[in-house]
């Protein structure tokens, strides 16, 4: 095997090697899209979004007002820190801290029996056509932590400010380090 | 050690590195500082959006805002035997609390379904029912806020004209709009008021808004008390929860209201 290029040992590596970072920055501006879609009806309908925390029923009613008005600016944070790609690694681990947390206050209401839904759909109405698709959103919120377990895995993407501050080109070149 | 050979035969280079990293630490550094930055403004906008929203009242209320007295500690119009808003109450009937959003299809569907029986159990003197009307649907109707108008008005109609506060409730669900669409407008609730034998000075105050701060209060207290949508029913103050609860009353199988208060009552 000696004296091969590295072309030769391992294509597939070097495929990703090349590859990993596009996707690295396309689940990261996702991410970003999906923080700010959720971010901004929330903004706008605050008195719903304390509803839709205090349904949960997780937190003490002390804090669920400033929780449910606060969501949506953390949520903003998050999403510019990821449009710039700075800190990419601790700004995955905050996502996938957030998201495994709906995820689990998702399963808390789900086994509790909780309805989240603010809508027209609680309380008395008919059961089965009423009750909440739980399974569909539990699997969403799988995926969302998917995405941030990818971009915790392979946070090096291409422009990125990170790059920038090792002193890279912020359009990465990927070349072998 | 390849490295180090190189650096001590080219010193220029290895300064050049050394150079380099002094500025990516500089970057670090303005880059970290600029992150806390952002994060301080994003704390501090959520903050002012908090305090913003204690002291805040309806959108809608701009004008003089203005508190029902007939309602209850929890915002609630009782309506006894007579039909009329605060009257002829007795404590030791069943207590029938009524959360309702007049957006909501399945509020219309409860009051085409259930209000017959309600009428029968509260003329008949078993029930006392405790409306409340509530906006959480106010997304719902393209930006006029529905929920919230058509609740004030209710609340309006309740303090200021108590005996055709029934007849105004039955004639919006009658007109109910659809949900998603922009409700019905002002007039057309003033035609629905008028219809019901409300005084024209009180039907002319229904633009005012003048309860849509209370509507609020009243929505926010019912989801601390428990309501997690609408229609919620609750028998003697405890919230029916059949989702949560198979016990709880739920409403939409037949006769099931009536059984849960005529056991309340003890017959």
């Amino acid at each position: 095997m000696s004296g091969t290029t590295p072309l030769d040992t391992a294509p597939n590596q070097e495929r990703w090697r090349v590859v990993q970072p596009w996707i690295s920055a396309v689940v990261r501006l996702a991410m970003a899209g999906i923080l700010i879609a959720a971010a901004i009806p929330t903004m706008l309908e605050v008195d719903e979004s304390v509803r839709a925390v205090r349904a949960y029923r997780l937190l003490p009613e002390a804090v669920v007002p400033f929780v449910g008005t606060a969501l949506p600016y953390v949520e903003l944070v998050l999403a510019a820190l990821l449009i710039l790609g700075v800190f990419t690694r601790s700004t995955a681990l905050v996502w996938l801290v957030m998201t495994t947390a709906f995820a689990f206050g998702m399963a808390w209401a789900w086994a509790k029996g909780y309805s989240t839904d603010c809508g027209c759909s609680g309380g008395g109405a008919d059961g089965a056509a009423a009750a909440p698709d739980y399974l569909r959103s539990m699997l969403e919120r799988i995926g969302l932590v998917g995405l941030g377990v990818f971009l915790l895995v392979f946070p090096r993407t291409t422009t990125s400010f990170d790059a920038w501050m090792r002193g890279e080109p912020v359009v990465a070149t990927n070349r072998p380090e | 050690m390849a490295k180090n050979v190189q650096g001590a035969h080219r010193p220029a280079a290895s300064k050049k590195k050394a150079q380099a990293q002094v500025r990516a630490h500089e970057r670090r550094t303005a880059v970290t500082w600029v992150v806390i930055g952002v994060i301080l403004v994003g704390l501090f906008a959520a903050l002012v959006a908090y305090i913003v929203r204690q002291g805040d009242v309806a959108e809608l209320g701009a004008g003089d805002q203005a508190t029902p007295t007939v309602a209850t500690q929890n915002y609630g119009f009782p309506v006894g035997r007579t039909g009329v808003v605060g009257e002829a109450l007795d404590d030791s009937r069943v207590r029938v609390d009524i959360y309702v959003d007049f957006m909501c299809p399945v509020c219309g569907v409860f009051e085409q379904t259930q209000g017959a029986t309600i009428t029968r159990l509260r003329e008949e003197g078993t029930a006392d029912i405790y409306y409340h009307p509530v906006s959480i649907l106010d997304r719902a109707s393209q930006g006029t806020e529905y929920s919230t108008r058509a609740a004030s008005a209710a609340a309006l109609i309740a303090q200021e004209s108590p005996a055709h506060f029934l007849a105004f409730m039955e004639g919006m669900y009658a007109n109910q709009p659809e949900e998603g669409t922009t409700g019905l407008s002002d007039a057309e609730i003033q035609g629905i008021a008028v219809a019901a034998s409300v005084p024209q000075d009180v039907v002319a105050k229904i633009p005012d808004y003048a309860y849509a701060a209370w509507v609020r209060s009243a929505t926010e207290q019912a989801s601390i008390d428990g309501m997690k949508g609408t229609p919620t029913v609750a028998i003697n103050g405890v919230m029916q929860d059949p989702q949560a609860n198979p016990g709880d009353l739920n409403w939409s199988q037949e006769g099931a209201l009536e059984r849960a208060v005529r056991d309340a009552a003890g017959q």
